[in-house]
């Protein structure tokens, strides 16, 4: 584009960026669009195919002027910067309301779940669209004639209509394809819809959605998704940000994906004068209990949401937004007397003692020039008799079963890693460090380095899958709590709580061999040198407990008992949230 | 060609501020006299008993939605226009009336911005009218979106769509739910 040119047009469209603000009101802020040239600066931006698009997470709007005068739309600055303001103050404003939106939508439209920000698009664009043409008197239906088109795309033409009917508008003016009795009334439909949930936009969302579906089975509206690649501004309006509280499924957002002809508001017509039925269920006025999406179902959400992150990080991001709820006081050792640190001078530090005990002052003082094990000095230490009980945390070894029984929890939600969430997070919490053993033995094993403090290492460690061999390897624990083993680095190593999550395949394991110890020895060994206790979460589903299939469970779970580990059943909520609650009253006391 | 009718807006406002007693039940008020009162307010002598007989022979949500037509049709610019009168009567007791008194509450005429238009539109063609501004295509083609009959027909086929839709998702449903508990079988 000729710089003049370019000159000429970004002063005229920056000018009208005040009053495309003042359109939606006096008072909203936000910063100046990105304008770009040139394609480089398109790509740098991150725009593409789009002559406009939004970013909800730093408030940003990206205009190509580049392809605004290829499209022949420079006319239309005020309408066109306007309409993108109203993406950040009106529809979908915000990220989770974008995401939740999305998910609605994915329930409206059945096995065409991956058109759901396509069709978003199109919803808050009407929304935008008739605020701006009829509230603000602006035009918007010239942007429309001005980008299109003679598509024939049955989706488009009932968009067109949409539009002709909500702006009362000659039939044709917009929509150039067919439209027959049933077109025509899904327009009406969808006219209403707009109308009707222009302040409650999220509840006409999976409506939206289920009305535009069946104009999608046949081909995606293929030809329509091209035509409208040129405006599809909320593509990418997730990127970069994870939103919050999806995890949880919102009330309406099952039952409120109903094509708007279910809908009796919408539909105007009273569903059992219509045809002798009932109609749509009505909603009780019962509340019902909380329910939440599958890990793999979040992760589609949010993918939907333009969210570009590791699946590995989403997983986690699902465990800990569902275990935060539920965290725990976790336990702490108190000692019976607590006593303050009492300096009482200065002694040599040799070249054994750690180098953080060396007193420098008191080295420099002693002689300035420093010889390690000579000059160097160390402050000892006394006590006195403190005021407040001593409490010392207690370290957090998390074991997870990653054999194929356990089922991978980033597609279904596995209540036992659920379980050692709140477990870790209640424990990070307090001061306590986390490592966290994936085995599925025979086969692999990860784990965290050491013991951690990072929750986002710890949990991504956790939810992690391997889906080898048949159980945790019990044996694994020697690794750690050996007589010869360093369970850590610092001076004074802390008690340790070991924390096993699998199912009754660890019996079987329990009952193993390797390097001439059996898994038993392994497990009363390891639990004496931890000093911190150690819980088994087993998941024994009701078919399995009792079940004379091949197992003695209850002798099994008596055997470990006796050994001094306590075992928690774990395979449902309720489960879980009683067995967190013992937990946080184990034998190291409440708070 | 039909000739051109009144303003369009108007008439929607005078029917969203129909009085209640106009939505009152035929058992609570006198249509057929309400109907004779309108002859009146026209200068025109009432129908004979047997027109009057036809009239209150007709089903009750009929007869309400009769009562506010009559309140629509008492605006000035239908009063000064007698000759109005014929195509009002026969207007009263016409099929496309019957036909939405059955699939819409009288109530719903009122408070539904839609559904107020429509039966001005509605009102307006029986009279062999079209809202003053308006072409008679447009006018034709925008009674055609909002009829509720023509709408009734369209859901109800449309409704057989949206049980195939819910149908999969139900199928895809139970699918992930097979799935799931297939994790708990024996190895």
């Amino acid at each position: 584009m000729p710089v003049a040119r370019a000159d000429n047009l970004l002063s005229e469209w920056s000018a009208q960026w005040p009053a495309a603000l003042a359109v939606w009101s006096r008072f909203v802020q936000l910063h100046e669009p990105t304008w770009c040239f040139a394609e480089a600066e398109e790509s740098a931006a991150q725009l593409s195919g789009s002559f406009a698009m939004i970013r909800l997470v730093d408030h940003s709007v990206v205009i190509s002027l580049r392809q605004v005068v290829e499209l022949g739309l420079q006319g239309f600055a005020k309408e066109i910067l306007a309409h993108e303001i109203g993406h950040h103050v009106y529809c979908p404003a915000d990220l989770t309301d974008n995401a939740r939106m999305l998910a609605r939508m994915r329930v409206g439209l059945p096995t065409k779940e991956h058109l759901a920000p396509f069709i978003a698009n199109l919803y808050s664009d009407l929304l935008i669209n008739d605020r701006l043409q009829r509230a603000a008197r602006l035009d918007m239906s010239g942007v429309y004639l001005q980008l299109g088109s003679e598509c024939r795309d049955q989706l488009w033409t009932l968009y067109m209509r949409t539009y002709e009917i909500l702006w009362k508008l000659d039939r044709g003016q917009l929509a150039r394809g067919e439209i027959d009795g049933r077109l025509n009334q899904d327009a009406q439909l969808g006219a209403r819809l707009i109308r009707n949930y222009a302040k409650d936009w999220l509840d006409g969302a999976g409506r939206f959605a289920a009305l535009c579906l069946p104009y999608l089975l046949a081909d995606e509206a293929a030809r329509m998704q091209k035509l409208m690649a040129v405006w599809s501004d909320i593509r990418c309006a997730g990127k970069g940000a994870f939103p919050d509280g999806l995890t949880e499924i919102d009330d309406g957002e099952l039952t409120g994906a109903i094509h708007p002809a279910d809908d009796a508001e919408l539909s105007g017509v009273d569903a059992s004068a219509a045809d002798g039925s009932k109609g749509k269920a009505q909603q009780t006025g019962t509340k019902t209990a909380k329910n939440y999406r599958q890990p793999i179902d979040y992760a589609e959400v949010l993918k939907a949401a333009g969210v570009n992150a590791d699946p590995a990080d989403v997983t986690a991001r699902y465990y800990r937004e569902r275990a935060i709820p539920h965290l725990i006081p976790f336990p702490v050792r108190r000692l019976p007397r607590a006593t303050d640190p009492l300096p009482e001078g200065l002694d040599v530090w040799d070249v054994t003692t750690p180098l953080e005990q060396i007193d420098w002052l008191g080295t420099l003082l002693n002689s300035p020039h420093v010889i390690p094990g000579v000059t160097t000095r160390q402050r000892e230490f006394g006590t006195s008799p403190g005021a407040d009980p001593e409490t010392i945390p207690v370290d957090l070894y998390l074991g997870v079963d990653c054999s194929g029984s356990m089922g991978n929890p980033a597609h279904h939600l596995s209540y036992p890693v659920l379980a050692g969430a709140i477990i870790a997070l209640s424990a990070l919490r307090v001061g306590s460090r986390v490592k966290v053993v994936l085995s599925g033995e025979p086969g692999r094993t990860i784990s965290t380095d050491g013991f951690e403090r990072d929750a986002a290492t710890v949990l991504k460690t956790l939810t992690s899958y391997l889906g080898t061999g048949y159980s945790f390897g019990i044996h694994r624990l020697s690794e750690t709590f050996h007589p010869d083993a360093r369970i850590s680095s610092r001076v004074k190593p802390r008690p340790v709580h070991i924390l096993i999550v699998s199912d009754n395949d660890m019996f079987s394991m329990l009952d193993s061999e390797s390097k001439k110890r059996l898994g038993w020895d392994v497990a009363r060994q390891s639990l004496e040198l931890a000093g911190g206790g150690g819980t088994f979460v087993l998941e024994l589903p009701e078919q399995v407990r009792g079940s004379s299939w091949s197992q003695n469970t209850d002798g099994y779970l008596g055997r470990i008992a006796e050994m001094g580990w306590n075992v928690a059943i774990v395979s449902s909520m309720e489960e879980l949230i009683a067995f967190a609650r013992q937990f946080s009253r184990g034998r190291f006391g409440g708070r | 060609m039909s000739p051109t009718g009144p303003q369009l807006n108007p008439l929607l406002h005078r029917l969203a501020n129909c009085p209640p007693d106009f939505l009152l039940g035929p058992d609570e008020i006198d249509v057929t006299a309400l109907a004779c009162d309108h002859f009146r307010a026209l200068g025109l002598a009432i129908p004979d008993p047997k027109q009057r007989r036809l009239l209150a022979e007709l089903p009750s949500e009929s007869l309400r939605l009769v009562s506010i037509v009559l309140w629509l049709l008492r605006d000035d610019w239908f009063v000064v226009r007698p000759q109005l009168a014929e195509a009002t009567w026969k207007f009263l007791q016409s099929d496309s009336l019957t036909k939405l008194a059955k699939l819409v509450r009288a109530e719903a005429i009122v408070n539904d911005p839609d559904r107020r238009e429509e039966l001005v539109r509605l009102c307006l063609k029986g009279l062999g009218l079209y809202p003053e501004g308006e072409t008679p295509e447009y006018a034709a083609d925008r009674l055609t979106t909002l009829d509720s009959v023509e709408r009734e027909r369209v859901i109800r086929q449309t409704r057989k769509a949206e049980a195939r839709a819910r149908e999969l998702r139900e199928a895809m449903a139970r699918r992930r739910a097979e799935e799931a508990a297939a994790r708990y079988s024996p190895e």
